[in-house]
């Protein structure tokens, strides 16, 4: 398995080098190896075919991930904050025998991991053994778990050499340090994990999530390269003055999971002066489909047809098709229509977003992301979720719950809004209803959360 | 909160929507006719919708008002008969 040998190669030549690192702790990848080798033999010697992963601490995520590609086990990742009965229920769906959990109900701490499969066992830290070799032969599978937005979360099936394939090898990404801000079982998360772990760079995988802690991981750890969504470095931008803090070693930071709104790709750029700001487009069956670095919302026509990525796209009425060689398992060669609905203007197309999530005023489609864009670039405003308002005269009204930086004048924060969206919107885009909020919970794949409206 | 009429905060959802509607309409009597305020469909939702906000419930949701209101009064009307 070619991710072990990567291991066991950067381990032997390399083992001080730091692998991954959180609030609490930094991996050598020394150390890093030996829970693997610990853990792959555990299973080995289990014999399991299948494992579900419920755990939040990001570097045992990744541990467990590499233990069970080395020892042949499919490996189903559960978000950390997926409710209890429905961990059950994946489980007994998708035939999954074997759950490593370091949820509270655990007794196991550093190093003790609970196998809780149809009985309890428990396996410690013993003598590093290597995975015996007739494990290595099969394919093993790594699933990504969907966000299950309604019922269960459903399986999507990849194999490693194919995830891998779209990590980039220039020797300028050898040997740097990443931060993501994606929730590491998060098909995001994962592409960001196997770019720093292939390139041999350390990965620091934060679990807070307030701006002054991330602002203390990227200068502790000189962090180079950083990932997100829009939203989570949006929030960190606005924690830095004007200018940025010269304390930063940034020069690469990669959007991803929403729309980058033209004032958000601003405030970064005015934040983080000097750093490369990319926003990417991508889909859960091939990754990264296209991206954009020049700072401007939307992207360039050329990125659907002169692709680099070996990923086809085209717009099928008006919506975004895409087709890779890359794809998951299950979907080789065949296009995907990615539900998301896209605007063509003049020599640039915008990701308006989910068919399905736009608002119906009266027939009319409101895309929540259009709003949003001209809301947070109201200044004072920090952030903002737009959703549909179930009206008895229309069908649907748009809303906005409004966050500002400081406590503003209520009414006159509205009266801008209001101002900005009429020079900028038709008037049913316009949010009538608008409320102010302390302020809204990013959802645990760092978006703004459009269920809980 | 201080118990506010019906009447005072229909009229007072009506001055604030008229207000962002751009319209000139000055004191707000309940004699009016509903059409002084040129509304258009998208006004008049929001209207309803902020009166749904302040006194949680909707009289138009499910058909309760039978004749649709012209006047001021009229559709105060319409939300005190339910607000009893």
């Amino acid at each position: 398995m070619f991710l072990a040998e990567h291991l066991r190669a950067w381990a032997s030549e390399q083992p001080d080098c730091h692998a991954c690192a959180d609030e609490n702790r930094i991996w050598s990848v020394a150390a890093l190896a030996a829970e693997v080798e610990d853990f792959a033999q555990a299973l080995s010697y289990l014999g399991l075919r299948s494992l579900g992963l419920w755990v939040e601490d990001p570097c045992h995520v990744i541990a467990g991930m590499l233990a069970a590609a080395a020892a042949g086990v499919d490996c189903y990742l559960y978000h950390p904050d997926l409710p209890a009965r429905l961990v059950d229920a994946v489980a007994q769906e998708n035939g999954i025998v074997g759950l490593v959990s370091d949820q509270p109900d655990s007794v196991g701490g550093l190093g003790h991991w609970q196998l809780d499969g149809r009985g309890r066992i428990w396996v410690r830290n013993g003598a590093a053994v290597l995975v015996a070799e007739g494990m290595k032969s099969r394919e093993p599978r790594l699933v990504v778990l969907t966000s299950g937005t309604t019922g269960l979360p459903k399986p999507v099936p990849h194999t490693w050499d194919r995830l891998a394939a779209t990590v980039r090898r220039r020797p300028e990404l050898e040997e740097v340090h990443w931060l993501s801000l994606y929730g590491m079982t998060r098909f995001a998360g994962l592409q960001v994990f196997l770019q720093a772990f292939l390139t041999r760079s350390l990965l620091v995988a934060p679990r807070e999530r307030a701006p002054e802690s991330i602002l203390a991981l990227l200068r502790k750890y000189s962090v180079t390269h950083a990932a997100g969504t829009p939203s989570s470095w949006r929030r960190v931008a606005l924690s830095l003055p004007p200018g940025g803090d010269p304390h930063l070693h940034l020069v690469q930071l990669t959007l991803g999971g929403e729309t980058a709104s033209q004032s958000t790709l601003d405030l970064l750029r005015n934040r983080f002066p000097g750093v490369r700001v990319t926003h990417t487009y991508a889909a859960t069956e091939v990754g990264v489909c296209f991206s954009a670095s020049d700072g401007l919302e939307g992207y360039p026509l050329s990125e659907l047809t002169g692709n680099p990525r070996g990923v086809e796209c085209r717009i099928v009425d008006g919506k975004l098709h895409i087709r890779s060689r890359y794809a998951r398992v299950d979907a080789e060669s065949q296009w995907i229509d990615t539900g998301d609905q896209v605007r063509v203007d003049r020599d640039r197309f915008y990701i308006l977003g989910r068919a399905d999530g736009c608002i119906n005023v009266g027939g009319s489609k409101v895309f929540p992301s259009e709003v949003e864009g001209v809301i947070l670039g109201v200044p004072g405003v920090k952030e903002v979720r737009v959703s549909g308002r179930r009206s008895s005269v229309l069908g649907e009204l748009v809303m906005a719950e409004v966050v500002t930086i400081e406590p503003a004048d209520c009414a006159q924060m509205r009266e801008r809004i209001l101002d900005a969206c009429r020079l900028r919107l038709e008037p049913y885009k316009v949010p009538r209803l608008i409320e102010f909020r302390a302020s809204l919970e990013l959802n645990a794949a760092g978006k703004v959360d459009r269920r809980s409206g | 909160m201080a118990q506010r009429s019906i009447r005072d905060v229909v009229i007072d959802v009506l001055r604030s929507v008229s207000k962002d509607a751009g319209s000139t309409v000055g004191e707000i009597q309940g004699f009016m006719d509903l059409d002084v305020f040129d509304f258009d469909s998208l006004d008049w939702a929001v209207v309803v919708a902020m009166l749904e906000d302040r006194l949680g419930f909707d009289p138009f949701l499910d058909g309760q008002v039978a004749t649709m209101p012209r006047t001021v009064d009229e559709l105060i009307a319409c939300y005190e008969r339910r607000g009893q």
